[in-house]
């Protein structure tokens, strides 16, 4: 039994943070927090107030855990792949710290709130902070994604220079096509990289690079799969 | 001999009710089963996609015929490709207490 669970749990798909405990306690809590507001909206009575005030304090405290909960997802993510560059990831696992202990800060100071102005502060202090994240989880996703890349890359590469030394394959015409993609592929993980480093604020609202980045990942992806494609049938040839 | 003297026992009324519902069952059955052999035999004979050689996939057979010293590199890289990873920034509302 404790076998087939092992097995079961190797298999399965991870789940993604959007179903994490703390996310959903955020979500709970966040859903309260739009219903207090309308019906405050409706009597503005002082027991309304009060209650909207008590769950903002509630969902802030959430909000911040889960946004820690999910940078520590990140950051145990990151060493998988961080010898493909070992020190631009440990600089963002380290920005990463930094701020789950902020977020961690945060979240206890949100129950101790107790007027409007505070909260106001609060949430300005916040969205400041926010920019920061946002840049920091958005590059700490395409910093890892061109890591685990960046070594397919590598590894075929090294393929490539096997299959040149091979006394097997006796062509070599494919060698400049071959490096010359490889070449592409670093490019475009580069560029990909470059828009993580671009300026990231404008008037107070974060301007995502990410889509930017995911494009030149997904075009690096697909030149990986022609590379790997041409390598393998080059090997095939070879065989007949 | 399949023993049906317990059938006396059961009221006539009842076994022409099962008799029907499995007559109609068995009808529907088949009508269901010549149908489907129909329409399978009226389908249009599908015409093959043309397959760009540049555009080509190593299939999983394709692997298998890469030379035995290259295999297990191959295999690895073909298995390494096909991870992805997860962005999964959760989204969450920055303007509360605004």
């Amino acid at each position: 039994m404790l076998i087939l669970f092992f097995v079961l749990s190797l298999i399965l798909p991870q789940p993604s943070f959007a179903q994490s405990q703390e996310y959903f306690k955020y979500q709970e809590n966040y859903q309260i927090f739009i219903e207090k507001t309308n019906v405050n909206n409706t009597y503005h009575s002082i027991s309304t107030q009060k209650e909207l005030f008590e769950i903002t304090k509630k969902t802030l405290n959430t909000r911040e855990l889960a946004l820690k909960s999910y940078l520590n997802s990140l950051k145990t993510r990151l060493p998988q792949y961080q010898s493909a560059n070992p020190e631009a990831t440990q600089k963002l696992i380290d920005q990463l710290q930094q701020l789950e202990v902020w977020l961690d800060q945060k979240a206890q100071s949100a129950l101790t709130l107790n007027s409007d102005p505070d909260l106001k502060n609060y949430a300005l202090e916040f969205s400041t902070k926010y920019l920061e994240i946002q840049q920091a989880a958005y590059s700490s996703l395409v910093q890892h994604e061109v890591n685990q890349k960046t070594l397919v890359l590598n590894e075929l590469d090294t393929l490539a220079q096997l299959m040149k030394t091979s006394p097997s394959i006796k062509n070599q015409d494919w060698l400049p096509d071959i490096e010359a993609t490889s070449s592409q592929i670093k490019a475009k993980l580069s560029e990909s990289l470059l828009e993580t480093v671009s300026p990231q604020y404008n008037h107070q609202e974060f301007n995502s690079f990410y889509a930017d980045s995911k494009e030149y990942l997904n075009e690096a992806q697909q030149l990986l799969t022609k590379m790997f494609s041409n390598l393998t049938i080059i090997l095939i040839k070879s065989k007949s | 001999m399949i023993q049906l003297s317990f059938l006396k026992t059961i009221d006539k009324k009842y076994l022409i009710i099962i008799g029907l519902f499995i007559f109609f069952t068995l009808v529907l059955v088949l009508s269901t089963s010549i149908q489907n052999q129909k329409t399978q035999t009226n389908l249009p004979t599908p015409t093959p996609t043309p397959v760009l050689a540049t555009q080509k996939q190593p299939m999983t057979n394709d692997l298998n015929q890469v030379p035995t010293e290259f295999y297990e590199t191959v295999n690895k890289i073909n298995q390494n490709l096909k991870i992805t990873v997860q962005d999964d920034f959760p989204q969450i509302d920055s303007k509360i207490g605004f």
